[in-house]
């Protein structure tokens, strides 16, 4: 799934923290956002995923059948159900589920979770049910059937949340920051897998930018507010504005 | 024993109120403080159709329904979207209307006269009353099933979910207001429609009964309660309204000085109830992971320990009383320290 | 041309213990971020403790001002010492502070109700003044609390505004941590914040208890205007809730000179549901 951005700007207060030309997003596999702090990498996924109310500017999706939809006339849960699905930089979480629950409900589509379902009790689905118990057997919780309790634990629960929507377009924001490295590795073993089965393209934000180089077969790279420089990572690599910018100094 | 099938009726009427607080508090998070807008309005509605324009009560029933699913509507479409302050002002806000509204159109309500009297929908000689509150039962019992089954269904674990962090599951595609709609509109209905089924029992309705007061009860037993337990609501009008309204002013020997200071000795008691549940046990007498089969032991610890602390404040109490200055400096610089330490970690 | 006169007056008039209210509340919800029913009392008990002083004592009622307003700021510090310090720091949240505080106040008034009974109890007045002006009558009474409220008004403004002390008021309220390093000591400030705010729910309550009579539910009926005054005003602005209080005094002044007084009521109610619905998520 592809997504296009046309002179999106966002400024708070009169001042510009985004302004974005024209750009494309999720057409090269793994992609990799990078920039330096306040660049406006939160504010633009925040855009895209319609959290954040554009000031102008127009985010188009490329569906299936070639015809572009614009999304600014969505809100974020429906942008969400279209394919758009983002993990969180700072841990976010539903306290009084357990992990299986927090996956299920998650997974659940919104007719079978509806009113009607007050009378279904029992796992409603054994292809999902099946699907958690395989994710749950490939990353090590605690109890699944328990509350996440470490931060770690809150983290990696929040990217699988994600995988089991399955998104068109994953974004994941900083996905290594309170993870241990084993389980990133792992968790982008998952994602690579996704990827190469076309269920899905991804875009990783990331300051470690290892795993950039390892992972990404194209990379944007964002600097005060605008795309500055994007292309192979090599090239990337090789800019001397993304040098200067970013990674020389 | 008429008296006491009234009072019985009552608690009923309670914990079914308790139970649709239960669904907007306890489980979606929303603070609705304006229980009494919604129940006063079932009840007065069902007293002015009844009596002013002669229905059955089917029909009113049926009208009143109606009217509390426009209005709750309209309400939920008001306070949802809202900072969760903001919704308990405007719903108290929403609850004061309606009490303004019940004193001023007096063309309807009667006023501050009162209006009445309001039937039961059926009679058959000396059983109706029983006969009313097995109707009742029924209804709440089917409430509380309702309950039940919702803490442990998809939707339920969606609700707890939107409860718990709207933001997170509006981005994973739950359309979070709708639902919220949804259960708050159930919600407040069933409010109304007890406050419709509350009117045959009052007979005679006036102003003085759509008072904060009753929000105010509803709330104390869901957070005595426990607001996260399916169970909570029951437990909490049982504690709270099962002891005072019933055992303490049917039962307990009363002279008839003191019986006139019980019901202000009782709103007394509820605030300091629910100020000390909220400080010093949040969850309420049953955490939201109490297993069934711990309701009691959990409600009987609860209560050997309020007696044990009544017990020792009586006792220091006494002491202080009688010997003002032994303890006094060596608590009042534990207390200090104590303050210091917290000051400094936050 | 005279029915604005007329509501712009009387508003004033009878908006001085809203005033007040308003001004005292807005401190409060400012500094701690909660809504704090139990402030209502604070009217109540002013009013009685002025009963107390001018009717068991003897004191005149001009004496027993400052007194009752001080006796219900030591309150409201008690009940910060008592109640809501020790909750903020296990850590209860702001929708469940104002339960809480709901909670204080049923404590408070049924405390009351216990104590003193519940009868309607009339001030010992001074001799009182007619005057007129610009065709509309007011009793000495009247100027008076007006002139004390203005003073009073304009004091706690140029407290908050103008001096160290409301800099650290502010400073507290927009950023506890950073107010802590910089050497303020919460702990002072928000004891004079609570007694100021506590002193002026008391000369509020003592106004009302003075133009129409005292009761245990005084405070309650008053409360529900009172944070839709300071909240409509803004979070933390004195000056709006000063504005707002007056604006709600002269449209309660307007209503009521054309229909009930009560519709007065339901109309503000509901102007209050609506701007909060206009405001969204964002509270102020």
């Amino acid at each position: 799934m592809k997504l296009s951005a046309t002179n999106l700007t966002k400024s708070y207060t009169g001042h510009p923290v985004l302004d974005i030309q024209n750009a494309s997003f999720g057409g090269h596999g793994i992609e990799g956002l990078i920039g330096p702090n306040g660049a406006g990498k939160s504010t633009l996924l925040g855009c895209l995923t319609r959290r954040i109310q554009a000031t102008t500017g127009d985010v188009r999706l490329d569906g299936d059948d070639g015809v572009p939809t614009s999304l600014m006339g969505y809100q974020s849960y429906e942008v969400a159900r279209m394919g758009l699905v983002k993990t969180n930089q700072r841990i976010q979480n539903f306290d009084s589920l357990t992990i299986r629950d927090s996956l299920r409900m998650a997974a659940t589509p919104s007719d079978k979770q509806d009113w009607r379902s007050v009378w279904t009790l029992a796992p409603i689905d054994d292809a999902l049910e099946a699907e958690i118990a395989t994710l749950l057997a490939r990353f090590p919780f605690s109890d699944p059937d328990g509350y996440a309790m470490s931060g770690g634990e809150k983290k990696l629960l929040d990217i699988l949340r994600c995988v089991i929507v399955k998104p068109k377009l994953f974004l994941m924001d900083e996905p290594t920051a309170g993870l241990p490295d084993e389980i990133t590795q792992d968790v982008m073993k998952l994602v690579r897998e996704k990827v190469d089965a076309g269920e899905m393209t991804v875009m990783i934000i990331e300051h470690d930018l290892d795993l950039i180089w390892k992972n990404c077969s194209y990379v944007h790279f964002l600097s005060e507010g605008s795309i500055l420089f994007e292309g192979k990572p090599d090239a990337v690599k090789k800019n001397r504005v993304v040098a200067e910018k970013y990674m020389g100094v | 024993m008429a008296y006491l099938i009234f009072t019985l009726s009552l608690l009923l009427i309670y914990v079914g109120l308790a139970l649709a607080l239960h669904i907007q508090f306890g489980l979606l998070g929303i603070a609705n403080f304006g229980v009494v807008g919604f129940w006063g309005l079932g009840m007065y509605a069902m007293g002015v159709l009844q009596v002013q324009l002669d229905m059955s009560f089917v029909d009113a029933l049926f009208l009143v329904l109606v009217l509390s699913i426009a209005v709750s509507w309209l309400m939920g479409w008001l306070v949802l979207r809202l900072d969760p302050q903001a919704t308990l002002c405007a719903t108290i806000a929403f609850a004061a209307i309606v009490s303004l509204l019940v004193v001023t159109e007096k063309w309807a309500t009667m006023g501050v006269v009162g209006l009445g009297t309001i039937r039961y929908p059926f009679r058959i000689g000396g059983g109706t009353e029983y006969l009313y509150f097995a109707f009742l039962l029924a209804v709440v019992v089917g409430l509380q099933i309702l309950v039940l089954r919702l803490h442990r269904s998809p939707t339920g674990k969606l609700l707890q979910a939107i409860r718990d962090n709207e933001e997170l599951c509006a981005s994973l595609g739950k359309n979070t207001f709708q639902v919220k709609m949804f259960w708050f509109v159930i919600a407040s209905v069933v409010m109304c429609l007890l406050g419709a089924l509350s009117a045959p029992l009052n007979q005679f309705l006036t102003p003085n009964m759509i008072v904060p007061s009753v929000t105010f009860a509803v709330w104390i037993a869901l957070i005595l309660g426990g607001k996260g337990h399916s169970l909570g609501a029951v437990v909490g009008v049982f504690v709270t309204f099962g002891l005072f309204d019933i055992l303490i002013e049917t039962y307990a020997p009363v002279s008839p000085e003191l019986a006139v200071v019980v019901p202000n000795m009782k709103l007394f008691l509820y605030g300091l109830l629910l100020m000390a549940v909220l400080i010093y046990r949040p969850t309420g007498l049953l955490a939201p992971t109490t297993p069934p089969e711990h309701v009691w032991a959990e409600i009987r610890s609860a209560g050997i320990a309020a007696g044990r602390g009544a017990m020792t404040l009586f006792q220091n109490g006494k002491n202080a009383i009688q010997n003002p200055n032994t303890n006094q400096p060596a608590d009042s610089t534990a207390a200090q320290e104590n303050d210091g330490a917290a000051d400094g970690k936050s | 041309m005279s029915f604005i006169i007329d509501a712009i007056f009387i508003g004033v008039l009878q908006a001085s213990p809203l005033i007040l209210a308003a001004m005292g509340f807005t401190l409060i919800y400012y500094l701690n971020g909660f809504i704090n029913f139990g402030y209502g009392e604070g009217i109540t008990y002013g009013a009685y403790f002025a009963s107390f002083l001018n009717l068991s004592l003897g004191m005149s009622f001009y004496l027993s001002i400052v007194p009752a307003a001080m006796m219900t700021g030591a309150v409201s510090v008690l009940t910060y010492l008592y109640v809501f310090r020790p909750a903020i720091r296990r850590g209860v949240k702001p929708a469940e502070l104002i339960i809480l505080s709901v909670g204080l106040s049923f404590v408070l008034r049924y405390g009351l109700i216990l104590m003193v009974g519940a009868e309607n109890v009339f001030l010992d007045e001074p001799p009182i003044a007619f005057f007129t002006f610009a065709g509309t009558g007011a009793t000495s009474l009247q100027f008076i609390a007006l002139i004390l409220v203005f003073t009073f008004a304009f004091n706690l403004y140029w407290l908050i505004y103008h001096t160290g002390f409301g800099e650290k008021v502010r400073g507290l309220a927009d950023n506890p941590d950073l107010a802590q390093v910089s050497g303020i000591d919460p702990h002072r400030v928000s004891i004079s914040v609570w007694f100021i705010a506590g002193s002026a729910a008391g000369l509020a309550g003592i106004f009302q208890g003075v133009f129409a009579l005292v009761n245990p539910l005084m405070g309650w009926n008053l409360i529900l205007i009172t944070v839709m005054v300071s909240i409509i005003g803004g979070v933390g602005s004195v000056r709006g809730a000063l504005i707002a209080a007056v604006l709600a005094g002269i449209l309660t002044a307007a209503i009521t000179l054309v229909t009930k007084p009560l519709y007065a009521e339901v109309a503000l109610l509901s102007a209050f549901i609506f701007i909060l619905w206009r405001r969204g998520p964002r509270m102020a």
